[in-house]
């Protein structure tokens, strides 16, 4: 399957993108997409997406398809043609 | 609650014809009180605005001088006040602008200290602070209060504006269990941008306060000037929060 993931703030600034494609096995969770994320996009990245313990970090926002996830959303399914939109929070006036 | 006057009605006639708005929505902004945390890039056009709609008061808390690199985006500040307090500059743009609301300016950033006191005066709160930390103290005190609060951000080409009703939507700590370890008081601004982030809170605000329109609390009103690109994104009320879950 194929999902859209969007970045903003300070992870749009360290992926260079602020939007790419992604393709995962049919049944990828969350944390599947993440990991791959972390390693494509290098350390930078994952300090800003996951902890010391790979966990994605609680402010790091995760939004499927317009909606936050809440929880732990690691185990969440994926699904063909969604939009994973993460983003990091944001304090500038 | 004070009547509007002759000059109330000359000034604001344009936005008196607002369907839903009118006289009884002017005559609530006029009596009623806004907090603002910091008057900076996006905290100044909002106090411009809230102004120029004729909110009664505004009390604005901004500590430190004007430097000559806040003049790209503090759009209340003047090149003559560099050097001196921020709130000198604050006072006098809008004393000039709109006389007839009354400005209280506190030369302090928000702190345990001051922010019980700085909230209790207000019916409406706006954060646009540089630090989380004093945006959480404010969310902790609106939410103790029972006001709402209207929260802006901007990074770069992007801001976003979330709408806080205590024990309605989510707060600042629902969303953000923990203070960002990876924001830096220094962020790249346009101040185009900021001043969209400040319109959209202010407009927000003025819906929450008049009940004119739909405020969009549940929602993180999302934008990137670099695609223009505008989205509203669903947010949810956090039941382990430790400043809200309490609230039924």
């Amino acid at each position: 399957m194929e999902v859209t993931v969007q970045y903003t703030g300070q992870l749009a600034g360290i992926a260079g993108i602020s939007e790419e494609r992604v393709s995962m096995g049919g049944d990828a969770v969350l944390r599947d997409l993440v990991e791959h994320l972390c390693e494509k996009h290098g350390p930078a990245y994952a300090d800003l997406v996951v902890n010391g313990e790979g966990r994605i970090r609680p402010s790091t926002l995760v939004i499927l398809d317009g909606e936050q996830a809440i929880g732990d959303s690691s185990q969440l399914p994926l699904e063909n043609g969604q939009t994973v939109l993460l983003m990091t929070p944001i304090a500038g006036g | 609650m004070n009547e509007l006057a002759d000059e109330d009605r000359a000034i604001y006639e344009w936005q008196l014809d607002v369907p839903g708005f009118g006289e009884k929505g002017q005559a609530v902004l006029r009596n009623s009180t806004a907090l603002v945390s910091r008057a900076g890039g996006l905290g100044g056009p909002l106090c411009f605005s809230l102004a120029a709609a004729g909110i009664g008061k505004l009390i604005i808390a901004h500590a430190g001088d004007l430097r000559v690199d806040d003049l790209n985006r503090q759009i209340l500040m003047r090149s003559g006040g560099v050097d001196r307090p921020r709130v000198e500059s604050i006072r006098k743009t809008l004393a000039a602008f709109n006389p007839r609301i009354e400005v209280e300016v506190v030369p302090e950033n928000l702190s345990k200290e001051n922010v019980k006191q700085l909230v209790s005066g207000a019916d409406i709160a706006f954060g646009a602070a540089p630090l989380f930390e004093e945006r959480f103290l404010l969310n902790e005190a609106c939410v103790s209060k029972g006001i709402p609060l209207i929260d802006c951000a901007m990074f770069n080409l992007e801001g976003h504006v979330i709408p806080i009703l205590p024990g309605t939507s989510p707060c600042l700590a629902c969303l953000y269990p923990e203070t960002p370890p990876h924001w830096k008081r220094r962020f790249p601004v346009i101040g185009a941008v900021s001043a969209l982030a400040a319109n959209i809170g202010a407009m927000e605000g003025i819906k929450a306060l008049t009940g004119l329109g739909e405020t969009q609390y549940g929602k993180m009103i999302h934008f990137d000037t670099a695609t223009m690109s505008f989205q509203k994104i669903v947010i949810h009320r956090n039941p382990e929060c430790t400043i809200c879950a309490s609230i039924p």
